[in-house]
């Protein structure tokens, strides 16, 4: 074969190679691959889904051995161990990369009370409230069947200790000195924080770690909750310029583990009341981005009903 | 010349204001409704935050009311965040209305203290608050408009 034959040979393959029925074959080729690597993708993108937690969904459930505890738990009921879930999940197999999705609400803190049965306002009749501003509109809005409150504007997890600033007939006095008015409880809420946002954190859970000691010590056989710092909106600093939805994640963090430290039970409200930015929604606080509207305590007392614990803490 | 008749003007005005005065002062054993005259104060003025009606033992809680008031209407700041507030006692004879004056005095001090710290631009409001004594009622009202505080006031006793 001369050179020019051969020039001449390829010349007709290349014809060959694009003529219609070659095209054609090729297409269906091509669309083959890609619906082989779509299905995959689907596969993959469908698993990725079942292991992200619904919207709102509740804590944790029942703790598991995953973390490498070993044992039964020594928790009381409702109670849930703190383990991220991502240490659960420890030695599976890689995820998929997880698809851009749309902003959700945060989950739960792990470690907090749980979501349990509803009760019905008679499980305030007998509990007691501390707390700061925040706390005072609970008998001022009648919440929940208006459960027995002592709570001071202002205060913060280290005065509330010491400091005398609630009038009583036989004078000032400390918060828990004025709830000796109302006898034994049986559970007690504490919400503190808000006041506190611009001390060192040390100071802070200091403070409040003395103000459970104090607590348990008046009501040795209660129950006892501490609330999360509530959510601000993202205009709140105007009103207050220590509120910081950062800082406040990061007091939490602290209570949480101060709550796992001291025996007593933890009450992520923050999370029931954030938007999917983690702030609290303008409509929830329209005055100053901090304290709530009465559908606001609505939804909080909504949360404590839905996030309760019958056993008292060892 | 000009300066002649505004003395004059204010002569008269003066002796308009006194007349009202006397006028309203004779009008000040009319039976008052505390709960009437807070919700028209409450209405009437503008504030800034919500005020709530204090119902059950939350007024005496924070007023530390005794047998002597036999009537009362208290409205608290809804965020209790704001020293926003109005309160009207009523006590059954005049001569005891020092004693309720005795105790909004010792509120509007405990809200001074409460909010020098934490809210320090409420102190304003509570600088001008008005705790006015007529007859047998005692009015405290912390707002930022004083002045139509007392409008209304003297509107009732009209």
């Amino acid at each position: 074969m001369t050179h020019l034959q051969r020039l001449r040979f390829m010349r007709v393959l290349r014809v060959k190679r694009y003529s219609k029925g070659a095209v054609a074959l090729r297409s269906l080729s091509v669309l083959l691959i890609l619906a082989a690597v779509s299905f995959t993708v689907a596969v993959v993108w469908h698993g990725a889904q079942n292991t992200i937690p619904a919207e709102g969904a509740a804590a944790p459930g029942p703790e598991t051995d995953a973390a490498g505890a070993g044992g039964g738990s020594s928790l009381p009921e409702g109670r849930v161990e703190a383990s991220a879930p991502e240490e659960a999940s420890a030695g599976d197999a890689p995820e998929p990369e997880t698809p851009e999705r749309e902003p959700s609400k945060p989950a739960p803190a792990p470690g907090a009370v749980p979501e349990t049965d509803r009760v019905d306002n008679s499980y305030f009749s007998d509990a007691i409230f501390f707390g700061d501003s925040l706390s005072t509109g609970i008998p001022l809005y009648q919440v929940a069947g208006n459960p027995d409150t002592v709570a001071y504007t202002g205060i913060d997890p280290v005065g509330i200790n010491t400091n005398a600033v609630i009038v009583t007939p036989e004078g000032m006095k400390t918060v828990l000195e004025a709830a000796e008015q109302y006898g034994e409880k049986k559970r007690v809420y504490i919400m503190l924080g808000a006041n506190a946002l611009w001390m060192d954190e040390e100071s802070f859970i200091g403070g409040y770690r003395d103000f459970i000691g104090n607590v348990k010590a008046q009501y040795p056989d209660a129950v006892i909750y501490i609330q999360s710092i509530l959510p601000v909106t993202d205009d709140a600093y105007l009103t207050y310029s220590t509120a910081d939805n950062e800082v406040i994640s990061r007091f939490n963090k602290r209570l949480l583990e101060l709550a796992k430290s001291t025996g007593v039970y933890y009450l992520d409200i923050a999370q029931a009341l954030m938007d999917e930015t983690g702030a609290l929604p303008k409509e929830a606080s329209p005055l100053d981005g901090m304290h709530l509207t009465p559908e606001y305590y609505e939804k909080w007392f909504d949360y404590l009903k839905t996030h309760v614990v019958e056993e008292k803490s060892k | 010349m000009k300066r002649c008749s505004n003395r004059w003007a204010a002569v008269v005005a003066a002796g308009a204001l006194l007349l009202a005065g006397c006028a309203g002062r004779q009008k000040n054993d009319i039976d008052i409704s505390p709960a009437q005259a807070a919700q028209a104060i409450a209405e009437g003025v503008e504030f800034t935050d919500t005020l709530i009606l204090a119902e059950g033992d939350v007024a005496n809680g924070y007023y530390l009311l005794d047998d002597t008031v036999t009537d009362y209407a208290v409205y608290i700041s809804g965020s209790g965040a704001t020293a926003q507030e109005v309160a009207v006692l009523k006590v059954a004879d005049a001569a005891d209305a020092g004693h309720a004056e005795e105790i909004v005095r010792d509120r509007l001090e405990r809200l001074k203290t409460m909010f020098e710290n934490y809210r320090p631009d409420e102190m304003a409001k509570l600088q001008s608050a008005v705790v006015e004594v007529r007859g047998n009622v005692v009015y405290f009202v912390c707002s930022d408009d004083s002045a139509k505080a007392v409008e209304i006031i003297d509107s009732l006793y009209k």
